[in-house]
């Protein structure tokens, strides 16, 4: 940015680090992966999670629907259910393989619907202090209710349905989102290049979008994969309680939920979507770790 | 002292605000008429009429919010719309089991993350620390109910170690009490011991860069000693936040276990609640429930001060 004066000079105001654009992130990434095997892990395992879930069609999957036949087939490698089948015949892996989809479709919608709206407060929040009390005052509240419960009686409102438990998680993500945000800003607004252009008049919504909001980038993405991990946790969670996905469609969470009345009979049920489940988390922390200590290594910790 | 516990105890009146304010609005957040999504859809005018009356929806919104906090102020949550009992006998005949497990899973989960956490930061990147951070990683994957069924399908079923469910209150017999308690804590106190861990090891490891522990190193200071005397010290004030962060992730969690384990307390009360959509029951579950979460957390706070002379004079 520059401006020209009556004598001439000419102010030069730009931001100190430089901009996030695809390339860098992705040069960073390749680094950090060969660097951090953990995070290659984790990204491999995410990997795998969604091509499962988008290719679920084509993996020998059948629908889930019952087949009084075969109730209570054990895992076999030759009978053609390798997961076994549940109580009214429903193929294990198969529904563990669409149960990937419902829970990858609502990571990812929590976590930037999520980033999104917490990135937007947490913005205004730091940066304009008259809002900042009240938006603060909001998120403290919020976060003081735990977050399953809070999503609970939200789903008890709403009705069950994937749509809901998206909503739902997301009101109980953004407050952590809106902290994260409102934290980066607070600190880069006492920076010299802020001071700078405000003095030669930038507007306020210009100074956020282009001064203010590439530095705030790189946490934002950081708390977004967590924000992911919690929310396939939070979405099994719902689910287990009666007040998430309905019972029709296979989420990790419903299957798990129904099978927990014969686990005697048939752990099969509960252990395969349970396995997928923990390994999704996983990967996605891992991840999560691994994108912490690459794109921002201010907020490296040894964690 | 006195005076920093006062201006706590201050600074935590507008969260309570808030956070009951937020639980009164939940009912009116809802898309459409709240009263006739309780009832459903095939609920005659008649109970219509009395859902929406037993819930004052009948009034201005401003009305409801004055009554919600003078009712509240009172100690009076309302009343159940299935049983017709108050919501408070409801809570005080349930809370009991959900504070035993809590409780019992919080010591049992303490005791052991913070010495492994140590031990771990201690002997950073050896085989050690890597078995506690898998193991930490892992554990808080893992979704706490399915931790459970699987403990009970192993250690109850296969084994009949331990019984799978089911609570005895400890007034009747105290030996049950414990015994159906095992599976419970353990699996829940296995989840919250990941998360503690992993946080102490950090903290510690954090602590063990500063430069009075390389002082107390390079004076020739036993190695046991500079964990204890020095590092330890200033490492234990964060472990007390982990400590707190931790309950509150437990009282999350206890809803869940409950639910496992058969366990009679507000976590039971709660999903009943929902099935039932009876309001007064839900909300006032989670305003307890939160309620106990933010005066943890100035437990947390005030024992900053017992601890640390620094902060009271802030």
């Amino acid at each position: 940015m520059t401006l020209e004066t009556g004598l001439g000079t000419i102010i030069t105001v730009r931001p100190p680090t430089r901009r996030w654009d695809a390339k860098r992130i992705a040069s960073r990434l390749w680094r950090g992966a060969r660097r951090n095997p953990n995070m290659a892990y984790g990204i491999g395992i995410v990997a795998l999670m969604v091509s499962i879930a988008v290719f679920a069609d084509l993996l020998f999957t059948e629908p889930w629907k019952p087949n009084p036949l075969v109730r209570f087939t054990s895992p076999t490698w030759s009978g053609g259910h390798w997961f076994g089948t549940d109580n009214i015949g429903r193929d294990v892996w198969s529904g563990t393989l669409f149960g990937a989809r419902i829970s990858l479709i609502v990571a990812a919608s929590v976590s930037v619907i999520a980033i999104g709206a917490g990135g937007l407060l947490g913005m205004i929040s730091g940066f304009f202090e008259k809002s900042d009390m009240f938006i603060m005052r909001f998120v403290d509240g919020l976060m003081s209710i735990p977050s399953i419960l809070l999503a609970m009686a939200l789903m008890a409102l709403l009705g069950g349905s994937v749509q809901n438990v998206i909503i739902a998680l997301s009101v109980t993500e953004t407050p952590i989102a809106v902290r994260i945000v409102r934290s980066a800003v607070l600190s880069i607004r006492e920076m010299t290049y802020i001071e700078a252009a405000k003095a030669i008049g930038v507007q306020p919504v210009r100074m956020i979008f282009k001064h203010i909001m590439p530095n705030v980038v790189a946490p934002l993405i950081v708390q977004g994969t967590f924000i992911a991990s919690a929310a396939v946790l939070l979405e099994a969670y719902l689910s287990f309680l009666g007040a998430g996905t309905p019972p029709e469609i296979p989420s990790w969470g419903v299957i798990m939920a129904e099978a927990q009345q014969y686990i005697t009979r048939a752990i099969w049920v509960i252990m395969f979507p349970g396995i997928f489940l923990t390994l999704t988390v996983l990967g996605i922390s891992l991840a999560g770790d691994g994108l912490r200590d690459n794109l921002d290594p201010r907020l490296r910790r040894r964690m | 002292m006195g005076a920093y516990i006062i201006r706590r105890l201050i600074a935590t009146i507008p969260v309570l605000l808030i956070v009951s304010l937020i639980i009164f609005s939940l009912i009116h957040l809802a898309p459409g008429d709240p009263a006739a999504i309780i009832v459903g859809t095939f609920a005659t005018d008649e109970q219509y009429e009395r859902v929406r009356a037993d819930l004052g929806l009948d009034r201005p919104i401003l009305v409801q919010l004055g009554l919600w906090f003078k009712d509240l102020v009172q100690g009076d949550l309302g009343t159940s719309l299935t049983s017709r009992t108050p919501v408070l006998k409801r809570i005080q005949s349930t809370i009991l089991p959900t504070f035993a497990v809590a409780i019992l899973t919080e010591i049992f989960a303490v005791t052991l993350a913070i010495p492994l956490g140590v031990l771990a930061a201690w002997k950073a990147n050896t085989w050690i620390d890597r078995v506690v951070m898998v193991f930490s990683t892992i554990g808080y994957s893992v979704p706490l109910f399915w931790l459970g069924f699987i403990f009970i399908f192993i250690f109850a079923v296969k084994l009949g170690w331990a019984p799978a469910a089911g609570y005895t209150q400890p007034y009747e017999d105290l030996g049950d009490f414990f015994v159906k308690l095992i599976l419970p804590v353990v699996s829940t106190g296995l989840v919250v011991m990941a998360l503690i861990a992993r946080m102490t090891r950090a903290t510690v490891l954090e602590v063990l860069q500063e430069d009075y522990v390389r002082t107390a190193r390079a004076k020739g200071l036993a190695d046991t000693s500079v964990l204890l005397k020095h590092a330890l010290r200033n490492a234990i004030l964060p472990i007390i936040t982990v400590i707190g962060v931790g309950f509150a992730l437990l009282l999350g969690g206890v809803v869940v276990t409950e639910n496992v384990f058969a366990i009679p307390g507000l976590g039971r009360l709660l999903v009943d609640a929902i099935s039932r959509r009876d309001y007064p029951i839900i909300q006032g579950t989670i305003l307890i429930i939160s309620f106990i979460y933010v005066l943890v957390n100035l437990l947390v706070d005030i024992s900053y001060a017992f601890l640390d002379p620094r902060i009271r004079y802030k």
